[in-house]
């Protein structure tokens, strides 16, 4: 690369309290290319776009734009040079239309607005860039890649030339990964300059022109992609070689099944109600269950944890689901990890001492005669946060203080530190970073290996593939495919979720 | 720390009000001085600011304690009324008894009382998901029906001419404590220790980590195995029965008999006090103090000024309460 580069940051430096969140960070990012950063949980991916797109000012260091030193005091100002972010959580109205959502903020009269001319604009975009987008559609009625896009021709409206994603397929499923991609190409070949923030490592390996791989808030390297391999991104990100998963010793269907639903349906009130559902979950199984959010997997859950009424019959542990309480059925070694950590695994005002005891509460080891023993807990939560390098390691700390990939620690280790039989993952490597990921995963199979049965729901097929024995793929609240994981593929697996085989 | 400091500002902005108040209104200001004097520095005024204070303890907490498994008790008022009303009809079934167990079966009574009022709204919260907020305002006008009725049929004094109850026999009849000549009674002392309890319900046992859980985070709390239903139940019983010993300090150690329209609103003042409190126990005592001293302060103010009533309390609760919730708002925009 002979040109000047077109973003340079040099030896930027930002501390929040005693945390060093960016330490010396000096790269840089050439016009027309794919940028991707990549990082685990807390190296600073985030902290440094912030400074570029001016949601934070840096302690010292400075930014250069076309060679000119930059500082933008808020992200109008970023906007206005061209620099916009597409946010890991939207922004966008739902009730509004597409085009109505892509001007809201520039109406450009108080008073009247020239529809015409701005769809004429939209348009326009749409074909340079290859989108295919209907802008009188509502934005409620957009499936989340849809919604993404429309974050994108917003940028594209204000006429940004350099585009942040911040971890832009978190939610997306594999299918809509490689349109995305596909897009930012287009964009890229249109002469527009794209940053994307990740901890995959497939999509770097695959889509970018150059990465920079940040560890600890400071930069470990930054060079062209192609000469990377899968072992060797992972051991700059890590700092540290991948450890092989422990192998499986696969499970006998001939014991009595862990979990059996038979012809299970809802009969609550629900969007996505379940229709006719059969599964069988075997001791030291992995059962994985595959497809895109919001196909009924949240009503299932909620009925194997009895929070909704079904019907059918369901039992798990051979005796009928309803016929013994939520609390019983934790202690015959029942576990959960729910699928929105914050609102239904943790409470995030309480410490995260109190964290480790609920669900537990009521067990000798920490209540006596009604009394919770303070001690008992506190030296619990330690044990665990070292054993499961839940950082920072203070238990009086309240969990809202921790970072996502940590809380999800918190509550794998909770969940998993008594006896388990059953356990129901829900998404239990959704935002966290790989290394954390490969401790989950062969902390999973270490479970299986113990007998323990594992639902695991999760879109991720990454995840899926690699520890379950078989796959059952949910779509429209009904089963629609079934196989075990040695036989099936990604591609397939995509095609089943996303309804194409049928 | 940072709370008693708000406090402070929005007690100094309340004062400075009232002065303006009294200014304006071509008062003489020895009058406040005066009424200052009689809340707090002499024991008459002192004695009758804490037995003020005792009621707004007990509502207080009851609010408190709901509010923590985030549930809105309005009933308080409710509740205290039929405590009151129990402990008439009691006296009146065993007139007999001796103090050492009339005393301490009063209490039990209305709070069993104010438990079964606070049973209903519990029962329709858990069983059929009825807001509580709704059926404990409701229950609030059956509950003063109900009591008046009462008040005026079957308990009324024959030989009065106004609406209340007839005088409770001897063993009822609670004596002043450290401070003759006002009501101050032993309720203050349960009701002291009473907020020392709940706080250790609520901060050392499970049940209240339960309690605690519910209301940080409901869905947390379901799939961590809590039934809400149960405990929605049993924290809407303990607060009626708070609600319910109201009625003991004014009813044993005052009047030793039920005036109709005997609570000024105790059970909606305690909402005001939990919250200036942050629904800590132990702050609720604190509060309660400063809602009692601010009760007692503006009626000798009535006494000691030419035109001013003792509503005015409840503007300057308006305005402290205003300010202390306000806070947040107030803290945002000095960072800005």
């Amino acid at each position: 690369m002979n040109t000047s580069p077109l973003i340079e940051f040099k030896s930027i430096s930002k501390r929040f309290g005693s945390l060093h969140a960016n330490e010396q960070v000096s790269f840089a990012i050439h016009q027309h290319s794919i940028h991707g950063v990549i990082g685990e949980n807390g190296a600073g991916k985030s902290t440094i776009m912030k400074i570029l797109y001016g949601l934070l000012k840096p302690d010292s260091g400075e930014v250069l734009l076309h060679g000119h030193s930059i500082c933008f005091r808020n992200p109008h100002e970023a906007i206005t040079k061209g620099i916009g972010m597409v946010h890991q959580h939207f922004m966008l109205v739902p009730s509004l239309t597409v085009w109505e959502n892509v001007i809201l903020g520039l109406e450009p009269n108080r008073f009247q607005i020239d529809r015409n001319g701005i769809l004429e604009k939209l348009t326009s975009l749409q074909k340079i860039y290859g989108f295919s987008l209907e802008l009188t559609a509502r934005i409620e009625d957009l499936s989340i890649g849809e919604q993404q896009q429309v974050e994108i021709l917003k940028l594209l409206y204000r006429e940004a030339n350099i585009l942040i994603l911040d971890e832009p397929t978190a939610v997306l499923t594999p299918q809509e990964v490689t349109l995305l991609f596909e897009k930012l190409k287009t964009l890229k070949e249109q002469g527009k300059t794209i940053i994307v923030i990740t901890h995959k490592l497939k999509e770097i390996l695959n889509y970018t022109n150059t990465v920079t791989v940040m560890r600890g808030g400071k930069v470990i390297t930054t060079q062209e992609t192609a000469g990377l391999s899968e072992g060797l991104l992972s051991q700059l990100i890590m700092g540290r070689e991948r450890s092989p998963l422990p192998k499986r010793k696969g499970f006998s269907e001939d014991s009595q099944p862990v979990l059996q639903l038979n012809n299970l349906s809802s009969s609550s009130q629900s969007s996505k109600p379940l229709k006719n559902l059969n599964l069988s979950l075997y001791p030291g199984q992995i059962l994985g269950i595959a497809g895109i959010e919001g196909q009924g997997q949240q009503e299932l859950v909620e009925i194997i944890c009895q929070a909704k009424p079904f019907t059918g019959s369901a039992f798990l542990f051979g005796i009928p689901l309803n016929s013994s309480s939520a609390y019983s059925k934790r202690q015959s070694g029942f576990s959960l990890i729910p699928p929105d950590r914050q609102k239904e695994g943790l409470v995030l005002n309480f410490s995260s001492a109190d964290n480790f005891v609920l669900g537990h509460q009521r067990e000798k080891r920490f209540e006596s005669r009604g009394f919770l023993r303070e001690s008992k807990v506190l030296s619990f939560a330690q044990t665990l946060m070292n054993r499961f390098d839940v950082r920072p390691a203070e238990p009086s700390l309240p969990v809202k203080a921790l970072s996502g990939g940590n809380q999800q620690k918190l509550l794998i280790a909770r969940e998993t530190s008594s006896k388990v039989n059953f356990l129901l993952a829900c998404h239990p490597t959704r935002g966290v970073d790989i290394g954390s990921i490969e401790f989950i995963h062969s902390h999973f199979l270490k479970l299986a290996e113990g007998d323990a049965s594992i639902l695991l729901v999760s879109s991720d097929l990454d995840e899926l593939l690699t520890i379950t024995d078989s796959i059952a793929v949910l779509r429209e609240g009904m089963i629609v495919f079934e196989s075990p994981t040695s036989q099936i593929s990604v591609k397939e697996l995509g095609l089943w979720m996303t309804g194409a085989k049928t | 720390m940072k709370q008693l400091f708000s406090v402070s500002i929005a007690l100094l902005v309340s004062l400075t009000f009232l002065v303006l108040l009294l200014f304006f209104m071509g008062e003489d200001l020895n009058a406040l001085s005066e009424a200052l004097q009689h809340t707090f520095l002499n024991r008459f005024g002192l004695g009758y600011t804490l037995f003020y204070t005792t009621p707004l303890i007990f509502t207080g907490l009851s609010v408190a304690l709901c509010f923590h498994a985030g549930l809105f008790n309005i009933g308080a008022e409710g509740q205290l009324l039929w405590g009151a009303i129990a402990i008439v009809a009691f006296s009146r079934y065993f007139p007999n008894l001796p103090p050492w167990s009339a005393i301490p079966l009063s209490f039990v009574v209305a709070a069993l009382a104010g438990s079964l009022w606070g049973f209903l709204p519990g029962y329709f919260k858990a069983k059929r998901g009825t807001h509580e907020v709704i059926t404990t305002i409701l229950l609030n006008f059956i509950a003063l029906s109900c009591v008046n009725y009462l008040i005026l049929y079957p308990f009324k004094n024959p030989e009065s001419q106004s609406a209340e109850t007839s005088v409770l026999p001897a063993g009822y009849q609670l004596q002043t404590l450290w401070f003759p000549t006002t009501p101050v009674n032993v309720s203050l002392i349960i009701a002291i220790a009473v907020a020392i309890a709940v706080y250790v319900l609520l901060f050392r046992t499970s049940f209240g980590f339960e309690l605690r859980t519910m209301g940080q985070s409901p869905r947390a709390a379901v799939f961590s195995g809590v039934l809400l239903s149960q405990r929605t139940l049993a924290v809407f019983m303990i607060s009626g029965a708070l609600a319910g010993l109201v009625a003991t300090n004014d009813i044993l150690g005052n009047e030793h008999k039920l005036i109709e329209g005997f609570s000024p609103g105790y059970g909606f003042t305690g909402i005001a006090v939990a919250l200036l409190a942050r629904n800590h126990p132990i702050g609720i005592i604190f509060s309660s103090f400063l809602f009692g001293s601010l009760q007692n302060f503006s009626r000798e103010l009535e006494f000691f000024s030419q035109n001013i009533s003792k509503e005015v309390s409840l503007i300057l609760q308006a305005i402290l309460i205003i300010l202390v919730s306000t806070r947040d708002f107030w803290q945002r925009r000095r960072l800005k």
